[in-house]
């Protein structure tokens, strides 16, 4: 859940995005966040977690699909000790 | 067939004096001077005082433009789009959301140094501080064409958006480039102009380090800039933005829009001479082509806003070629540097000072070189409007820009008839 409050709070400083309609089902595309949003909402998301995103083949299309991502390195950082 | 007219109906700026064009003027005529003490952040290294400059601390980008465009644009490119905003509402032309397309029309933009500060700022960050990446934002900030290309984003324009950057004669020759656009057919309406944002630790420090920069602490930084004087002391660095929306006569008649004043001619040259001396002959090419692009003759114009940065060297020079282009009418011709109130914007300047020009026509007032109680023998020569502006009449007149590298743009403006 905290990925979901990151990504709302960075949502709604720098694209005044509502953070209401940042749900889990919702499509990133419809809630204003084009490839260029989702590239440095990436790179913020990076920063504040303190993790990388590996080069991936498919980018996240959805809410859930990004916070799961972030989740999933968070969480294989803190099993490796890294 | 007659060659096509080409119309101003829009104006916008970014000053220090806010965005309304005529009380921008209106300060100008008073000889008021927007130059105050600034301190950049950060900070200069330990011992060097605010220098003189001219900054928009009241510019509110996310008031204007919105929170995205803040955070996806650089300094440069808020004060550019801005300033086009206003001039295209100015224009009465439509501002629905998202935009009708126009398919032909065009953006015309200049600047110096582009989204410097952007990267100035990130270069800090990694090599001062450790940070160990950039933002991935950094590319679209920094690139010159950003401010071009948000301008077409917010205004439908679908044809060519291009950005010129010749130092200090930028958005003079992105202006005469429009009127080419125009003229050719290719575009019944441009967008045109230019915006800067140098006033950044790195830009202050070399054009110190160059010995072109004005000094003056506290309440004589207001006066730093002294164009023409005898006593002048150099240059004054500025931020801000200026557009003019161009259109065909045709364009402009048919739909019913104000016209301001004609853009009637555009010369361009190069000194090929020095990177930092000017030569009055590569200014006379450029002043003699722009006077034959209008078809006017030298003692048609009634006024030239000069270049005028108030260099020890650059000055007289300048006066040497309009001396040169204008012979025995030279001293009837009233010339004036608005550097002296508001400073030098470098790629941004071109586009302030046609602006004022297309005032100074539309009002029949001539604004001041500011402060010049004591004119350079090596500057007389020309009327000169000293200390507070005069109400002349005037039908045509110019507007010169000079850049280092030798590269010299001059716009040709006549009075609307139509209008008077």
């Amino acid at each position: 859940m905290q990925t979901l409050e990151l990504l709302r709070q960075y949502l709604q400083a720098k694209a005044s995005i509502d953070p209401g309609k940042v749900t889990p089902d919702a499509k990133l595309e419809d809630i204003g966040v084009d490839s260029l949003i989702l590239i440095d909402l990436m790179f913020e998301l990076e920063e504040s977690l303190n993790v990388r995103v590996p080069d991936i083949d498919t980018r996240p299309t959805t809410v859930s699909e990004l916070t799961q991502l972030f989740d999933s390195l968070a969480g294989a950082q803190l099993k490796t000790g890294t | 067939m007659t060659r096509r007219r080409v119309a101003v109906t829009g104006l916008g700026l970014t000053v220090p004096f806010g965005t309304d064009p005529g009380s921008v003027f209106d300060r100008l005529m008073a000889g008021e001077s927007a130059i105050r003490p600034f301190t950049p952040d950060p900070a200069l290294p330990n011992g060097t005082r605010a220098v003189p400059a001219v900054y928009c601390d009241g510019f509110d980008s996310e008031a204007t433009l919105g929170r995205t465009t803040t955070f996806l644009t650089d300094r440069y490119a808020q004060l550019g789009l801005t300033a086009a905003l206003a001039a295209w509402q100015d224009a009465g032309l439509p501002c629905s959301a998202p935009p009708e397309e126009l398919l032909n029309g065009a953006v015309c933009w200049g600047t110096g140094l582009g989204g410097t500060r952007s990267v100035e700022l990130a270069y800090f960050d990694v090599l001062q501080r450790g940070r160990a990446r950039t933002s991935p934002m950094l590319i679209v900030m920094g690139m010159h064409n950003a401010a071009a290309a948000h301008v077409a984003m917010r205004l439908g324009l679908g044809g060519p958006a291009t950005t010129t950057s010749v130092a200090c004669a930028s958005s003079a020759i992105a202006i005469g480039e429009a009127l080419r656009l125009i003229r050719s057919g290719e575009a019944d309406v441009v967008v045109a102009g230019g915006s800067e944002a140098p006033l950044t630790a790195g830009m202050l420090l070399a054009w110190d380090a160059m010995r072109v920069l004005a000094r003056g602490e506290g309440d004589a930084a207001a006066s730093a800039c002294r164009p023409f004087h005898a006593d002048r002391a150099g240059l004054v660095l500025g931020e801000g933005g200026a557009s003019l929306v161009l259109e065909s006569y045709e364009h402009a008649q048919r739909r019913g829009a104000r016209i301001y004043a004609e853009l009637a001619g555009y010369g361009a040259s190069c000194d090929h001479h020095h990177l930092a001396q000017p030569l009055a002959a590569g200014q006379i090419r450029a002043l003699r082509a722009a006077l034959k692009s209008a078809e006017l003759d030298a003692d048609d114009v009634d006024y030239v806003n000069a270049h005028g940065t108030g260099t020890v060297e650059g000055d007289p020079v300048e006066i040497e070629a309009l001396r040169g282009v204008f012979g025995a009418h030279a001293e009837s011709l009233a010339v004036s540097s608005t550097k002296s109130m508001l400073g030098h914007m470098l790629g941004a300047t071109g586009a302030v000072e046609a602006l004022i020009t297309v005032l100074a026509l539309t009002r029949q007032q001539v604004p001041p070189t500011a402060h010049l109680d004591r004119i350079d023998p090596a500057c007389a020569g020309v009327r000169h409007v000293a200390r507070v502006g005069e109400s002349l009449p005037l039908q045509a007149a110019l507007t010169s820009s000079f850049a280092f590298g030798g590269s010299n743009a001059v716009l040709a403006f006549r009075r609307n008839v139509a209008t008077h």
